[in-house]
């Protein structure tokens, strides 16, 4: 028995000696990346981006997220071998662990998806609730770009997500989002988009980064881009809008409307499919909203006049999500996941469908009904 | 009679010559004739400096008013013998030497001038009793038997040491304390072959059940009401003459992070003190571990922005994080010790000159990174949170340990270093009882007033874990 325990002491000392230490990196023989562009490259490869921040130097104070960044750039046949590439131009190893956003190329999605989700899956340094954007052009424009008080793109993408809350122009997706979606099966995927635009009042040639709509799947293709009254009627629709303005135009005036907080909003998908084979899709919404502002020439809030314009924005919801739905059909892109709801409800009947659910998708019939409910108005009647 | 000892003879010149060649001809020994009542000669022997002058000077006026078995103090032992005589002397007795019939007696008049009932400056409170023991075994009982003044409580003098003879008392609660336990504790008192008993850490060495370890297996404390509390719960008490430290066992590696001030106060503020040292604790073992293995191992689990300041900090740093974290520690077990041996007037100076060189002058010259200094500095701070026992310095001992396993294989490391640890504390024994009970053997009930400090109206029974033979505390209509 003693005999065991010394062996076990010594089998363990040389385990530590073979194998410790192997695996660690001081700090400073790190560059931490924050976000990563994906750019197409020559010849059906990939061009890749890498945001890394630069280090306050030895008598400087730590600037935290708040120092300067440079980007480097590599390019392989795909992403691994560009990312391999990427260290010939480093002086430190790069740490992809801490990547905050990967961007991706419209010019990426057109050649197809799927081969990059799938080595994003097999890198295991990315963290799964790295955020996933897209661009119309090149991702090197929205690493390079400078929020006013954000020197780290990465941290001013991470903020434009969080600020979807609010405005119902955007929904923070994360690689686990997207590995979910694409692996179940269920639904097909959307991505944020992501804009660069010139600071006007800057007056040097400074971009900014704006957050607007989506791009929507099509199983591995792009299938379009979702503008903003498009993207807040998808939000409504699949339950996950927070908060948004609406406004509505005052009756008889140009110029002037009455504007809306939208504090809560709750949707309900029922799906039935008739005799003949046709899907009926059902979308109950209930929204909250508290009257933020009127332009109106005279405006004195009455208990009509609330139902007024609770009857209107009923009418501005569910246009909305119209909206939507005539993008999806347009489209074929099952946003909502549609014909998952159809398989676990009729399984039989899917069975028979599924192999033409892209050609029956736009013949569903879609309604939509809206319980609108102003809260408060804070005028006093 | 034993073999080897001396008999005393009619002759008092004999005798003296005799406790004089026993006491090594010292020149501090004293002999004074005086006569008793019946005109019988005697001589009075006592070691100068040990006695306490108005003691002796009232036995020297009244030593011819005696009769023959007549003693104004405490001890009327007759003495049979000249080695006891001496043994007597040498613990600041006077000693009466009588002729007919020959023979002698011993007189308590011991006086040392020793400080008095002072507050503990290494367990002070907020709130709760003050008084500490101090270098006297009487005044120590004393106090014991004032905090707790029952006559269910059973003192046992026993003498330790070969040449010392230290006077040690053993305390307990009869009807409570288990005799099975007093009874192991007497028999390895016994074993005891010392010739000279340095305060009450020597007991605890060679009555630990695990003399190579160094998690203490004993509790030591200066304050009465801890002792009195730990006697109430079953346990044994130890006083050694000579040391204000009171040895209490059976003693768990949970009760390392209680302090008896958390019965002077509520039971919520009592619960969150106990949790927060035991939450100090193990920071103050784990965090330079975490830190190491975070930087050095796991950056991605580390929030972006913290990551990029603690990387900002560590930049113009020259050393590996292991380096940097054992010079601080190291650093600061050197800027501790020197505070605890340095005198008091100079502290504030050293503390100054550590907080500067330390601090800010090692950060400037990017010796060490500022992040590294918090760790450091948090880490010291936490250990002190916790009573200043044997415990507290097996944790920052093990924070090395902790740390070099965290640099060689990162959180598995740290992770198998814990296993290790654990595993280790749960083979260690205190006179039987379990050393990371109630957690292991578990049990949940006492545990709570364990990690936390539950209502005293909720602790109906004793600790099980000491083995009390009485388990209730109270019971229903119970005064």
């Amino acid at each position: 028995m003693r005999g065991a325990g010394r062996l076990a002491r010594v089998l363990t000392a040389l385990a530590l000696l073979c194998s410790g230490c192997k695996g660690n990196l001081e700090l400073n023989e790190l560059h931490i990346v924050h976000s990563v562009g994906l750019d197409p490259g020559k010849n059906g490869g990939v061009k890749l981006y890498a945001e890394v921040a630069k280090l306050a130097s030895g008598q400087q104070q730590p600037k935290g997220m708040q120092n300067r960044t440079f980007i480097l750039t590599s390019e392989g046949s795909n992403l691994f071998e560009a990312a391999r590439l990427m260290r010939v131009k480093s002086d430190r190893t790069l740490l992809w662990g801490q990547t905050t956003a990967i961007v991706i190329s419209k010019d990426i999605a057109l050649q197809g998806m799927e081969r990059q989700i799938e080595t994003f899956r097999r890198f295991r340094q990315f963290r799964n609730t790295t955020l996933v954007y897209m661009v119309d052009g090149s991702s090197a424009e929205v690493l390079k770009a400078e929020m006013p008080n954000a020197s780290i793109s990465a941290q001013a993408l991470r903020g434009l997500a969080e600020g979807g809350e609010s405005t119902a122009l955007t929904d923070p997706t994360s690689l686990l989002d997207i590995y979910k979606d694409w692996n179940n099966g269920f639904r097909d995927i959307k991505i944020p988009s992501i804009k660069v635009l010139k600071d006007r009042n800057g007056g040097k040639g400074e971009k900014l980064l704006k957050a607007v709509g989506f791009f929507a799947f099509r199983g591995n293709r792009l299938a379009g881009f979702m503008p903003a009254r498009v993207s807040k009627g998808y939000l409504r629709a699949a339950d996950r809008l927070k908060g948004s303005s609406e406004k509505l135009a005052c009756p008889g005036e140009s110029g002037t409307s009455i504007a809306f907080e939208n504090t809560k909003n709750d949707s309900r998908i029922s799906v039935s499919v008739s005799d003949s084979g046709i899907p009926s899709v059902r979308i109950e919404v209930d929204a909250d909203l508290n009257l933020v502002g009127a332009t109106c020439e005279d405006v004195t809030v009455t208990p009509e006049l609330i139902a007024g314009w609770e009857k209107r924005l009923n009418e501005e919801i569910a246009g909305q999500i119209e909206d939507f739905f005539s993008f999806s059909k347009r489209h074929k892109t099952d946003l909502l996941g549609i014909g998952e709801r159809i398989h676990r409800k009729r399984p039989k009947q899917w069975k028979q469908m599924k192999d033409d659910w892209a050609e029956i998708y736009p013949t569903c019939r879609f309604s939509v009904i809206v319980h609108t409910r102003i809260d408060h108005t804070t005028f006093t009647v | 009679m034993n073999r080897g000892q001396t008999e005393f003879r009619e002759d008092l010149a004999v005798n003296v010559g005799v406790l004089k060649e026993l006491m090594q001809h010292s020149d501090d020994l004293v002999f004074i004739d005086r006569e008793l009542s019946s005109g019988e000669p005697i001589k009075i022997a006592y070691v100068h400096g040990l006695t306490d002058d108005r003691k002796l000077e009232y036995l020297l006026a009244k030593a011819k008013e005696f009769g023959d078995s007549d003693f104004p103090f405490g001890s009327d032992d007759r003495l049979s013998t000249a080695e006891q005589a001496a043994d007597c002397l040498a613990a600041g007795q006077a000693v009466l030497l009588f002729s007919d019939p020959p023979g002698a007696a011993a007189i308590d008049v011991l006086g040392v001038q020793l400080r008095g009932v002072e507050e503990p400056s290494s367990e002070s409170t907020v709130k709760g009793p003050r008084s500490g023991f101090t270098e006297s075994l009487t005044n120590n009982l004393a106090l014991v038997r004032y905090f707790c003044p029952s006559p269910q409580l059973k003192v046992e003098h026993r003498k330790i040491g070969r040449l010392s003879r230290t006077n040690i008392a053993v305390l307990s609660v009869a009807g409570v304390a288990n005799p099975r336990i007093l009874e192991e504790l007497h028999r390895r008192l016994d074993e005891i072959m010392t010739d000279f008993l340095l305060g009450s850490t020597t007991i605890e060495e060679w009555i630990a059940d695990n003399r190579g370890t160094m998690f203490p297996l004993l509790e030591s404390t200066e304050r009465p009401d801890r002792v009195v509390g730990a006697l109430m719960d079953g346990r044994i008490a130890v006083i050694v003459q000579g040391t204000p430290f009171v040895v209490l066992l059976p003693f768990v590696f949970l009760q390392a992070f209680q302090v008896g001030e958390d019965y002077s106060w509520n039971y919520y503020i009592g619960s969150m003190l106990r949790l927060l040292r035991i939450f100090c604790g193990l920071i103050g073992m784990l965090l330079p571990a975490f830190y190491v293995a975070t930087v050095t191992f796991h950056h991605e689990l580390v929030p972006t922005a913290l990551l990029q300041s603690i990387a900002a900090a560590k930049e113009p740093v020259p050393f590996p994080a292991v380096v940097e974290s054992f010079a601080m520690m190291f650093a600061f077990e050197i800027m501790r010790e020197a505070g605890v041996r340095m005198p008091k007037q100079i502290g504030q100076a050293v503390s100054i000159v550590g907080a500067l060189i330390l601090g800010q002058a090692a950060v400037e010259a990017g010796i060490v990174s500022p992040i590294m200094v918090i760790v450091a500095a948090l880490t010291g701070i936490c250990t002190f949170t916790l009573p200043p026992t044997a415990m507290n310095y097996a944790l920052r001992l093990l924070q090395f340990g902790m740390t070099f396993l965290a640099s060689i294989l990162g959180y598995v490391g740290v992770v198998a270093g814990i296993v290790v640890l654990l595993t280790y504390l749960a083979s260690l024994r205190s006179f039987g009882v379990p050393y990371l009970g109630p957690a292991a053997p578990f049990n949940a009930l006492e545990l709570t007033d364990v990690v936390i400090r539950r209502p005293a109206t909720w602790n109906v029974k004793r600790p099980a874990l000491f083995r009390a033979i009485n388990p209730y505390r109270f019971r229903g209509g119970d005064k």
